[in-house]
């Protein structure tokens, strides 16, 4: 798995610098089917499950809702993934969700514990396939989001930190922060404790938990609040209760588009890819296949990143966005410029055996647990 | 007649049946699973459960925060309780109204609009900045102080309404007789009124603090990182991870602490509280004496009698408290017609994009159209359910109804996490989980206990003649039922069917863990949208809610007085024959 992610870490790079280039793709799919032959059974609705809030609308409204209505099916909602609940569904054999979005230190164990069916990649059209290198279209997923979490902040505070050290500098940058809890999609909360701590940028695994708790305690006296999902934590930035945060790029330049006093700075934001994969036993497998291969085409990713500012893999949407309006293009995470300030993380890492059983992000759970409650 | 006795079928058993036999199965069939999936493979989870410094930790935190609550909640509510039990009229019916009407609007908005009260740059803080008494703003949300402020405003509305009920009770002739034998108004109020409100006291601490145990939704969006509750931890598990073996021995745990709580109090003040105390608990009376034990408080207060008497300064207590209970109200209303994206108070511009947006969208509709039918068919079993039982638990002897009544009421005093995530589970095996059916089952037997102690008491309220001389003259008892209990008690329950379908459509712990994609209500988009998405949205679903309610509530009312004044026209017209 390791390999898988070192190669979607590159393609980021991929996508960042083929914004000039030319789609030298080396696919080796076999050549798209025509997307009409259903060899599944055909049904009339389809039931996406993904983390909520603006991003979640965006998805639905670039990605997914125009497949809906082309083809007469009914979509429907559900808020909150999660490994555990994808287990529990497979394995009562009642699955209510048809296109889950996953992040990727969730893809290991779904596809070691089988739970998520390969991508029927004959329902995609050639150009599609051709415009996204295959790392972003393995065997059981396609890549749904290619974003950052960095350092959110107020327009209004006199000067705002760049680096996660300064981040942690409460006397220069005085002010409350907030950041995602343990229980957080993705485990940037530890990412950023060591970088602050002086672990070199990139290098932060195996993640030592003890140094990056200790990290911690030196900056919980100034966190206003550990959010588990991402909109309450930009809120509190929108609202002036904090002045600085460690939040998801998209929302924070969404807010920022929507008139609030905030910004994004992409220096050392942690670079992330999330998934869409299609669980065992979904119950609309066609309309997953159908909408799943239209949620990857140029004019859905072009729609999607007009949406919020967040990344898509396929190179001819960055294009097209590029030569449409350049301006909003360059302040995308995929942007060369700003993906240049971005640091990489292992969210695979998470997936693995701690030792005990106990998969690290497991571990990361139980850890943060005992320390939150201190 | 004895030979007319003998062939009666003894509707009032089976009636009573009935409605435990729905408990059972609905109620703490969902329970009892619980219990079978903590125990599974000898209790070992339980064992885990216990032995983690994490869980014993936030289970402390639990009790010693219902505990604080329900004491500061007690404190609070004590005065305007009394000022409205010791007035008449007009007085006591604003003060009842307004005390209250909070629990007309649904927690979930109650606890978003004190986010945005106690926010950094909300109403309190700028108020504060401008009067000059501080000069940076206070830190009030997402933690310990605005936990407790938010969770004292939502508890005060059910502590003022179990004492008053109670307080209403206390024959103001006792204080009298005591001032007559020459008490101060003090002392008499501490000799005499306080022990007579004691059992009040006691049901109205029992039942705020069995509501803060189970408390999930306002520490999940005021508190702070210590202020973590029990039942936070339940839906954690459950819900992000999916551990029902440990979400169930989490439950089996609350569930302990809940009844250790409740068998105190049945053996203090026993159950019947609830129902106007018609039997009394053991210990209720000693600990009366207790409470007289505050009598000697009368002499270090007595040099601040004059300011304690003063009904002026009564006065000013229950205005504060009473501009308390509306703060709220002064926020989500503008709120809702604000013209930006993000929450700001006040809107610096103004539009009804928000209630556009909202009629619009066809997942909104779609939730209200959910909500209203699983409200409705709440509302019918429950009433129904209820009034039946009234009827069996009338005619039931007493050790029947010493059992019946602490089952019936039991919804009410268990918290709710634990028989949703009970529910949930029961549900999912059996194929009504997601479903409009499965949640309105667990509605109605969550509505059951305020319907029922509402029907009970009209029909216990009834002469037993009435239905004697229908009975004497040749009518069945289905007949009597039919065509005196009935029309005599129909306005109440058109008033517990409000209730009823009120408690349905702003349930949330049940839908959070219940509803999915097929069947979500407004309080499970309304928490996805706090939790999710916060935007001015919720403050205009929350109007929206709070209207449609009003109307009902004027609705049942108007049908209510309808139906007294046609009672009324048709004893006149019988008289003037």
């Amino acid at each position: 798995m390791t390999t898988h992610r070192t190669l979607a870490a590159g393609a980021v790079a991929l996508v960042a610098l083929g914004l000039v280039g030319c789609s030298s793709s080396t696919s080796t799919t076999p050549p798209a089917g025509s997307p009409t032959t259903s060899k599944n059974p055909a049904t009339s609705e389809l039931v996406f499950f993904s983390v909520g809030g603006t991003f979640q609308k965006a998805q639905v409204d670039g990605l997914f809702q125009p497949c809906a209505d082309k083809n007469g099916i009914t979509l429907k909602q559900d808020e909150g993934p999660s490994v555990a609940k994808i287990r529990a569904a497979v394995e009562s054999g009642n699955v209510p969700w048809d296109i889950i979005e996953v992040g990727e230190s969730d893809l290991p164990t779904l596809i070691a514990e089988d739970l998520i069916v390969p991508i029927d990649y004959s329902y995609f059209d050639q150009a599609t396939l051709d415009a996204i290198d295959p790392v972003f279209r393995p065997e059981r997923a396609v890549e749904a989001v290619i974003f950052v979490e960095g350092i959110g902040y107020r327009t209004d505070v006199a000067s705002h930190p760049t680096t996660w050290a300064e981040f942690w500098d409460t006397s220069k940058f005085p002010g409350l922060r907030v950041m995602p809890s343990g229980n957080y999609f993705n485990p940037t909360v530890f990412e950023s404790a060591l970088v602050a701590d002086g672990v070199t940028p990139g290098q932060q695994y195996p993640i030592d938990f003890d140094r990056a708790f200790k990290s911690l305690d030196k900056i919980k006296g100034s966190v206003k609040a550990w959010h588990d999902t991402p909109a309450p934590g930009v809120q509190l930035l929108v609202d002036g209760e904090v002045n600085y945060g460690l939040l998801p790029n998209g929302r924070v330049l969404q807010a920022k588009g929507q008139g609030a006093k905030v910004d994004f700075d992409y220096s050392q934001a942690f670079r992330l890819v999330d998934y869409h994969v299609v669980p065992k036993g979904a119950k609309n497998l066609d309309n997953a296949m159908k909408c799943l291969a239209y949620s990857m085409t140029k004019d859905a990713s072009v729609a999607f990143m007009k949406l919020i500012a967040y990344g898509r893999s396929n190179k001819d949407a960055n294009k097209a966005l590029q030569a449409e309006d350049p301006a909003y293009a360059a302040t995308l995470p995929t942007s060369p410029d700003n993906y240049a300030k971005t640091l990489p993380t292992d969210m695979t890492w998470y997936a693995q055996d701690s030792g005990n059983g106990k998969t690290w992000l497991q571990v990361s759970i139980e850890r943060w647990n005992e320390w939150y409650g201190q | 007649m004895n030979s007319e006795r003998r062939r009666s079928i003894p509707w009032g058993m089976i009636w009573l049946t009935a409605v435990i036999a729905y408990l059972l199965v609905v109620y703490f069939g969902p329970i009892a699973w619980l219990l079978r999936y903590a125990l599974e493979g000898g209790g070992g989870s339980l064992l885990q459960v216990l032995g983690s410094s994490v869980t014993r930790s936030i289970l402390v935190n639990t009790l010693t925060f219902a505990a604080a609550i329900t004491i500061l909640t007690l404190l609070f509510s004590y005065p305007i309780a009394y000022f409205a039990a010791t007035s008449h009229g007009r007085t006591r019916n604003a003060l009842l109204l307004v005390s209250t009407i909070p629990l007309w609007t649904s927690l979930l908005v109650r606890s978003v609009a004190w986010l945005i009260v106690l926010a950094r740059h909300g109403p309190v803080n700028e108020i504060l900045l401008a009067l000059g008494l501080i000069s940076e703003p206070l830190n009030m949300t997402h933690n310990t102080v605005g936990f407790y402020v938010s969770s004292l405003y939502i508890l005060v509305p059910t502590m003022v309404l179990v004492l008053f009920a109670s307080m209403r009770g206390i024959d103001p002739a006792h204080v009298k007789s005591a001032r007559t034998l020459g008490a101060h108004p003090l002392q008499a109020f501490l000799n005499v009124y306080v022990p007579l409100s004691i059992p009040a006291v006691v049901s109205g601490c029992l039942l705020v603090f069995i509501i803060a145990l189970g408390f999930f939704v306002t520490p999940s969006l005021l508190g702070g990182p210590s202020d973590r509750q029990f039942s936070m931890l339940i839906q954690q598990t459950v819900d992000r991870f999916a551990d029902f073996t440990r979400g169930a021995a989490l439950s089996l745990v609350l569930l302990i602490c809940s009844l250790a709580c409740l068998a105190l109090f049945g053996w203090v003040a026993g159950f019947n509280q609830f129902m106007g105390g018609r039997y009394r608990g053991k210990s209720l009376g000693s600990l009366q004496r207790v409470s007289l034990k505050l009598r000697y408080l009368d002499v270090p207060l007595r040099p601040l009698a004059p300011v304690l008497e003063s009904r002026r300064l009564w006065l000013i207590v229950v205005t504060i408290t009473l501009v308390f209970m509306f703060v709220p109200y002064i926020v989500i209303i503008p709120l809702s017609f604000s013209d930006a994206e993000y929450l700001e108070f006040p809107p610096s511009t103004w539009s009804l994009r928000w209630y556009e947006e909202i009629a619009g969208s066809s997942r909104w509709l779609t939730a209200g159209i959910t909500s209203v039918v699983v409200g409705g068919i709440a509302a019918a079993i429950a009433v129904s359910l209820s009034f039946v039982g009234s009827l069996g638990m009338r005619d039931a002897p007493g050790r029947v109804s010493r059992v019946a009544l602490p089952l019936i009421i039991a919804p009410m005093l268990i918290p709710s996490i634990i028989y949703s995530v009970g529910a949930f589970m029961t549900a999912s095996t059996i194929g009504l989980s997601d479903t409009v059916l499965g949640i309105a089952l667990a509605h109605a037997a969550l509505a059951l206990p305020v319907c029922f102690i509402l029907i009970a008491t009209a029909v216990d309220g009834v002469d037993p003649a009435i239905e004697r001389a229908a009975r004497s003259l040749g009518a069945s008892t289905l007949t009597s039922t039919r065509r005196i209990m009935l029309p005599l008690v129909r306005p109440v329950l058109y008033v517990a069917a409000l209730l009823a379908f009120q408690t349905s459509f702003d349930e949330i712990v049940v839908a959070l863990f219940m509803s999915g994609v097929q069947t979500r209500t407004i309080p499970r988009l309304m928490w996805e949208g706090a939790r999710l998405e916060v935007n001015p949205a919720i403050s205009a679903v929350a109007v929206l809610v709070l209207g449609a309610i009003l109307i009902l509530a004027v609705v049942t009312g108007i049908v209510q007085q309808a139906s007294l004044w046609r009672r009324q026209r048709v004893r006149v017209e019988e008289s003037s024959q």
